[in-house]
């Protein structure tokens, strides 16, 4: 299962590209490398411009990006790998895939993108992917900020050891990039001066492997530390159990320390330290947002203006303008207009135009609601990744998370979800167990609302905070007691948390918009098909009769909790988008068919009710079906007993709203 | 082993910059990605924070780490 579904996402990138990228494959390929957070995607971005393809999804460690350079008149492929550590021993899915295309892909020239100030813990790689004989380049990128810690590195002395060029960088202004490529375009290595060796035993497995089956050393150590994955020889088998039982630490921990020790010596060689001056004002604000004491109000004010620039000005000056005043008043009355001169048959007339029409509903909602709540909530999002704040909040929350079970590293997915749970479905990806992507998946589905849900829920509850108050209170139980109810019952190893936390950065305007407008790309590609097809089901559906059907059937438990009988076309709208349904609440709570209690139990049932289809897919083809089902089903009765519950402690308690 | 004995978990430490002796991780995947970070045997760090998570500098690099893996890190007494 596992190995399929990473096959499927190297099959992506080669099959499923857009029309004349397939050919990004069969060009000379320069492949990057690199750990996250070393401006990877910025130098690929500058070397690519705007002939990028994303395979799928493109955050920043999850998939592929493939593009094309032309350099001197030659054009090259050039592929931007998910974050990785280790060529020899690959710890998530994204390295395994980062592997399979070094390996597999036979690239023509690898770069290696490190961060300068930390040479010494990223030199391991370069010395990896040297021995295992490809073509490296190794750049030194944020000169600027090793400079800053008072770090000077010996360039040449370095490309001289290694016996590969070197170039050093700062990525984000351009600097040396001509020069990486004019390296790209001349291409020579060296013999290295340096050899990785290990210790006696293992260098005479090695050797052994070698004869036996003539492959390459870096060949002869994999099978050494995945012997299950790379030895499928009977003999070989034995050589890796006759060394493994000698020693009681980890193989692949002691093949891995011998690079380090390496790096450490050549680092030493060629880095020098100087004094730095005072802490820098970036510096000091890290500090602040680290602090246990001055980090959580800093918290609050972040997610503060996250909200003046989502909630206000997205959802409501944005929508208000396109919705009211674009659509509304210039496009719907035309359109209406010009369908009913078109068609003469109200039926078919119905398919576009209308109330439920693939026009004024399906495109409507999604150009007028959709995209300016998603757009201001991802260029948000993306200023907020690009500064370095994330890790920071990881940090603060980890506690917190870990009560819920999660820890901290999920903060990403989750305030990802605020957006679109879609997505952020996807995301889960990079959660390291399991347990943990499952717990994740299941609070996305049920508690954490999307922005376009957000947005208009906001808007009902709006002119009585004392129900959006509770509303909020009710998620937030929810959030909490379910989380620890699932870390209790969901067997599982505990997560652990660690997280790099990099220095804080001015984010840059271009990468920012750049990432944003990926993003948008992604959504769009996602999102309006489905809107579109929600129309055409609910014509259909309204044709047949089905549609009545499914709301009778609804009713059933909407009335039983209370609500008026017209909710249940609400919720099974919320099916197809979550907001769809918020926003025939909206209608419903206008034309005063919902108010009070009821207009607050059905927003708590619409929240916690059943995601949306296109998270629904997401969550059958990134968990299986087993646990989309059980999630589906958990949350239909769930938002049904909340709201009845809701409902039933408000009237008892004589509390009007 | 000996060298264990003259050592503490990082949880239990109050000096600032200290030196690692040894990683007490089970899980190898967790003890590789930590070894990425440079936390390994040998180096030294510095601690800056220890709540909500522990927060140390290892040569040029900062890490936050859960209470579960400052525990497991035995730093020289």
């Amino acid at each position: 299962m596992k190995g399929s579904s990473k096959k499927q996402v190297i099959g992506r990138a080669h099959h499923c590209h857009g029309v004349g990228s397939e050919e990004v494959w069969e060009l000379e390929k320069i492949v990057l490398v690199g750990t996250p957070n070393v401006g990877k995607s910025v130098i690929f971005n500058i070397l690519t411009g705007r002939y990028v393809t994303v395979s799928n999804y493109p955050g920043t460690t999850v998939d592929i990006s493939t593009g094309k350079t032309m350099i001197e008149g030659k054009e090259f492929g050039v592929i931007d790998t998910p974050g990785m550590y280790s060529l020899l021993s690959p710890i998530t899915e994204e390295e395994e895939i980062s592997r399979k295309i070094l390996l597999e892909e036979k690239p023509d020239i690898v770069v290696h993108i490190v961060d300068a100030k930390n040479l010494e813990r990223m030199l391991p790689l370069t010395l990896q992917l040297i021995e295992a004989g490809m073509n490296v380049i190794l750049v030194l990128n944020l000169m600027d900020e090793a400079q800053r810690y008072g770090v000077s590195v010996n360039v040449e002395e370095l490309s001289r050891i290694l016996g590969i060029p070197v170039i050093d960088t700062i990525a984000i202004e351009g600097k040396n990039i001509d020069k990486l490529k004019r390296a790209i375009i001349n291409y020579k290595k060296a013999k290295s001066k340096v050899l990785v060796r290990q210790e006696e035993e293992i260098e005479k497995a090695i050797n052994e492997i070698i004869a036996l089956l003539g492959c390459s050393r870096t060949e002869a150590i994999l099978a050494l530390i995945a012997s299950d994955q790379f030895a499928k020889n009977e003999s070989l088998k034995e050589i890796v159990n006759k060394l493994s039982l000698k020693h009681n630490i980890p193989l692949n921990y002691l093949i891995l320390s011998s690079y380090y020790e390496v790096a450490s010596e050549i680092t030493e060689k060629v880095v020098r330290k100087t004094k730095v001056k005072k802490e820098t004002f970036g510096e000091k604000l890290s500090n602040l947002t680290m602090n246990p004491i001055t980090g959580l109000p800093i918290f609050l004010l972040v997610l503060y203006g996250f909200y003046l620039f989502v909630g206000v000005f997205g959802a409501q000056t944005l929508v208000d303008f396109i919705e009211g005043t674009i659509f509304e008043e210039h496009i719907n009355p035309h359109v209406n207009q010009l369908f009913k001169a078109l068609i003469p048959w109200p039926i078919l007339q119905d398919l576009f135009v209308h109330k439920y029409g693939i026009i004024t509903l399906g495109i409507r909602y999604a150009v007028a609601i959709i995209l300016p709540i998603v757009g201001t909530f991802f260029l948000a999002f993306s200023i907020l990744e690009d500064s370095g704040y994330l890790p920071r909040l990881a940090m603060l929350v980890d506690r917190v998370f870990k009560k819920i079970g999660l820890n901290g590293r999920a903060v990403i997915p989750i305030v990802l979800g605020f957006g679109c749970d879609t997505m952020a479905t996807i995301v889960t990806r990079t959660l390291e167990t399991k347990r943990e992507r499952i717990i994740a998946t299941f609070q996305l589905a049920l508690a954490i609302p999307c922005s376009a849900q957000l947005g208009v829920i906001f808007a009902l509850l709006a002119n009585n905070p004392r129900a959006l108050a509770l509303w909020l209170m009710v998620d937030v139980l929810v959030l909490l007691f379910i989380g620890w109810l699932t870390a209790k019952v969901i067997p599982g190893e505990r997560p652990q948390f660690f997280m790099e936390i990099p220095p804080l950065r001015v984010p840059k305007f271009s990468n920012v918009l750049i990432k944003t407008w990926a993003r948008m790309e992604w959504y769009f590609k996602e999102v309006l098909p489905i809107f579109i097809i929600a129309s055409i089901l609910i014509w259909i559906g309204k044709i047949t009769g089905i549609f009545d059907m499914v709301v009778n059937l609804i009713s059933y438990p909407v009335t039983w909790i209370g609500l008026p009988k017209e909710t249940a076309v609400a919720l099974l709208f919320g099916f197809f988008r979550r907001d769809y349904g918020a926003a025939g609440l909206y209608d419903l709570a206008q034309a005063g068919i919902l108010n009070g209690v009821p207009l607050l139990v059905s927003a708590i049932v619409l929240t916690l009710f059943v995601p949306c289809i296109g998270q629904f897919s997401v969550m059958w083809k990134e968990r299986g079906a087993k646990v989309a089902m059980a999630i589906f089903a958990f949350n239909i009765i769930f938002a049904f007993s909340i709201g009845a519950l809701v409902g039933f402690l408000l009237t008892t308690l004589g509390v009007s709203l | 082993m000996e060298k264990l004995e003259n050592s503490i978990p990082l949880t239990r430490a109050k000096a600032k910059v200290l030196e690692i002796i040894h990683i007490a991780q089970s899980d190898i995947r967790t003890l590789q990605k930590l070894m990425a970070l440079g936390l390994l045997p040998g180096r030294r760090i510095e601690v800056l924070y220890r709540f909500p998570s522990y927060v140390v500098r290892v040569g040029n690099t900062t890490v936050a780490l859960g209470n579960e893996i400052a525990e497991k890190i035995y730093i020289k007494q």
